[in-house]
Formats: C-alpha cells, sequence, structure tokens
C-alpha cells in the first residue's frame, strides 16, 4: 500500500500559485477523491500555498494550521470546482479566505497583544531557509524578511498579495470585503513603511572592514 | 508638483492614458523617477525572497483530517426535517409523471444501460460512464435554478450519496477494499449518477414546456 506520509515539496524558487498547472486527468481524479491524484495535487501546489501563507502569517504555527485547513477545504469541495478558472487561483482564494478569517479573529487579537511582552513580532523573524543554504545576499533578503514581519498583518498582506502574487487592486479589494481605496492606501503605506525600515537598517549597520590588500 | 505615492505605484505596473502626464512628469523628475525605480525593486526582490519549505508530514495530517470530516458528516444524526421523506416521495413520483408524459424540450440524454444489463462490466467501462454522465451533468441548467423544494431535496440526496459512494472509493487503498467491492461501487455511482441525470432532466424539460 502507498504511502504519502513524507512528501516533499520540490519548488525551490517562488512560483506564483496562479502559474502552477495540472493535468486535467490527475485533476478529475482527485475530484473523485482517488487518494493518489490527490497526493499529487497536493504536491503541486503545496510549496506556493505554503509560502503565501507563510507571508500573510509570519507566526509559523499559525501559517501550519491554516495551511492544513486550507488543503482540506481545497480537497474536501474539489468537486464544486468547475475550472472555470485556474485551480492555483481557486486555491489562493481559499488560502486568502482562511488568513483573513483568521486576522479577524479574537485569537489573532489576543496574540497581537501577546506580542507586546513577548518582543516584536514572536517567531516572525525566522528566516526561511537554514543558515547552511545561505547565499551571497542573505543579509539583504533578512532584512528584508524582517521588515516584512514588522508591517501590521493587513497591510503585510496587501504589499504581498498585489507586488508577488499579482492581484490586482479590485481582487484585494473583494477577498478583504473593503473598496478599492483601502487597498491602495494599504500598498501605499507598505511600501513607505519598507522604506523606512530597510533604511534604518542601513545606517544602523556596522560599517564593514576595507580589505587589508587594498 | 510631484505626483502622490499611489499615483507612483500605479505607474510602476503600467503607464495608461489616464497616467501618461504622470510618465511624463517621471521621465523628467529624478526624484519621481527613483520613486518608481525603488518600488519595482523593491517588489523584485520580494519575488525573489526564499520560499518558506512545507511542514514536513502535513500530508498525513491532512489525509486524516479529511477522512474524519467526512465521517462524521455521515456518522451525525439526521437533522432534516419530517417532511423531508414525503417532500423527496412526491418529487419523484413528479418525475416519473414527467419523464413518461410529452416528447417536447431538449433531446433527452442517453442513460447508461441497467446494471444488470451490464454485467459483468470493467472498472474501464464504468469510469467513462461516470465521466460521460458527469459531462451531461455539466451541460444541464445549474441546482440553483431547479424549480421545485422536492426537486430540489432530491436532487441534494442523490449528490450526497455520490459523495459517499466517492467517500468509500477514496478509502478503497486504506481500507483495503478488493477489485469488485471497487467494482461495485463505482457501478453504484454510474446508478447514482442516471437518476441524478434523470431528475436534473425532468426538470429542465418543465422549464422548456
Amino acid at each position: 500500500m502507498r504511502r504519502f506520509g513524507r512528501l516533499v515539496h520540490p519548488l525551490k524558487a517562488m512560483t506564483r500559485l496562479i502559474d502552477i498547472e495540472i493535468d486535467r486527468d490527475v485533476l478529475v481524479r482527485a475530484q473523485w477523491g482517488e487518494p493518489e491524484a490527490q497526493a499529487h495535487l497536493y504536491l503541486a501546489f503545496a510549496g506556493a500555498t505554503y509560502a503565501l501563507i507563510r507571508r500573510m502569517m509570519p507566526r509559523r504555527a499559525v501559517a501550519d494550521d491554516l495551511f492544513q485547513d486550507t488543503f482540506v477545504e481545497v480537497l474536501q469541495s474539489l468537486s464544486r470546482f468547475r475550472g472555470e478558472a485556474p485551480l492555483g487561483a481557486w486555491i489562493r482564494r481559499v488560502a486568502i479566505s482562511k488568513c483573513l478569517m483568521h486576522l479577524r479573529s479574537p485569537w489573532h487579537r489576543s496574540l497581537l497583544w501577546l506580542d507586546q511582552f513577548a518582543g516584536e513580532g514572536g517567531d516572525a523573524l525566522e528566516p526561511a531557509i537554514a543558515p547552511a543554504e545561505a547565499q551571497a545576499n542573505l543579509s539583504l533578503q533578512q532584512d528584508l524578511e524582517a521588515a516584512l514581519a514588522k508591517l501590521p498583518a493587513r497591510t503585510r498582506a496587501v504589499v504581498w498579495l498585489h507586488d508577488v502574487e499579482g492581484l490586482t487592486h479590485e481582487e484585494i479589494a473583494s477577498q478583504f470585503g473593503l473598496s478599492v481605496s483601502f487597498s491602495k492606501s494599504q500598498l501605499m503605506r507598505g511600501h513607505l513603511r519598507l522604506r523606512e525600515l530597510l533604511q534604518e537598517h542601513a545606517e544602523s549597520s556596522p560599517c564593514i572592514p576595507v580589505s587589508t590588500s587594498f | 508638483m510631484h505626483p502622490s505615492l499611489d499615483q507612483l505605484l500605479t505607474l510602476r505596473e503600467r503607464v495608461t492614458a489616464d497616467n501618461e502626464d504622470v510618465a511624463a512628469h517621471v521621465r523628467e523628475c529624478a526624484a519621481c523617477h527613483a520613486t518608481v525605480e525603488n518600488a519595482r525593486a523593491l517588489a523584485a526582490r520580494l519575488r525573489e525572497l526564499p520560499v518558506h519549505t512545507t511542514p514536513p508530514d502535513r500530508w498525513l495530517a491532512i489525509r486524516t483530517a479529511l477522512l474524519a470530516r467526512s465521517e462524521r458528516r455521515w456518522t451525525a444524526p439526521a437533522r432534516r426535517p419530517g417532511w423531508i421523506l414525503p417532500a423527496a416521495s412526491a418529487a419523484v413520483v413528479l418525475v416519473a409523471v414527467l419523464l413518461t408524459v410529452g416528447s417536447r424540450g431538449p433531446q433527452a440524454p442517453r442513460l447508461a444501460p441497467e446494471a444488470t444489463d451490464v454485467s459483468p462490466v470493467g472498472r474501464p467501462l464504468l469510469i467513462a460512464e461516470s465521466q460521460r454522465l458527469e459531462a451531461v451533468l455539466a451541460s444541464l441548467p445549474g441546482d440553483a435554478q431547479l424549480t421545485r423544494a422536492g426537486t430540489a431535496l432530491t436532487v441534494a440526496g442523490l449528490e450526497d450519496r455520490i459523495r459517499w459512494v466517492d467517500y468509500r472509493l477514496s478509502l478503497a487503498n486504506e481500507a483495503g477494499i478488493d477489485r469488485s467491492q471497487a467494482d461495485l461501487l463505482w457501478r453504484e455511482r454510474v446508478d447514482l449518477l442516471n437518476s441524478l441525470v434523470a431528475v436534473r432532466y425532468a426538470d429542465a424539460r418543465t422549464r422548456a414546456f
């Protein structure tokens, strides 16, 4: 009997959910509940879905729960997917909806309150890659990771959805149930704040000594 | 006067007739040009951030949660009101009458042969028949347009039973269901889909009158 307990997603670089394609036959079989097809679908979409959720929810435990909820809902309601839009767009919508529901919940507000005492961001600053996989530009990436994690949750979500996932302001407004102006103003605030935070960090970084061979 | 940051962020995405004046300003103004380029660079850096690794073994947890939810759904006590059975019976009678009266309306979809006629039928044929019936269902007007509450209940009941069959099929590997049992489930699925097509088709025809 084949087990899927140790599936590892093959994605290494950022891939947008909407760009992922899946074989129609696999989709149909997954809609009929075939475990192998569902596992195949999970393999294809898990990485990008988790990346999206994790950016919207830097707290790993929360992101893990929302990721699981997202896939349970996706697989449970897959039979209702009619293929009018890419499957990735549908999964993205479910994932964003789960994240926004969490942001509106009292549980999220209580975590924010606790963060005041535990230090900014809780585990938000955990880097996305292990030190062993560090690259030359790790420092720059960590600065950006840190700055992103310091944004208010809704602002961060709008910045990520717009600038990385490529959603329009109209689509973001629809997901939040708010106006286009809300999306635009959050994006603007996000860019201003990120710029400030990156600037602050650059100014506070220690000087790098000039090479002695100079 | 410099454009607002909002205008510059919009310009970063595309130049249209609406922001041509902003684009003209940015071509001349070094500060605004730098703002647009910085915003573009920031978006590019965000896209290049490394991907968080998917939590290990999460698939097993998802699969378990999925099965637990399905199980709860099918073991939960029925909460349907007492009038459901009479209403469903009335709907079935109505469907039978509609199927035997008149010949106007849309072309009747070809239904699968009776189970007794197809024995023994291989699973590939049953799967192919399931696909054909799904396609027929997709071509019929949606559930939301059903004309009668009784018909809607009958459709809901059939769809529930199909989902139940799907759930059992999804468990086939884990539960060690053998090939003949799985074939029976596929046959049951085809029969249920046939019934669903009949009900949905009859409802569509009443609207065509």
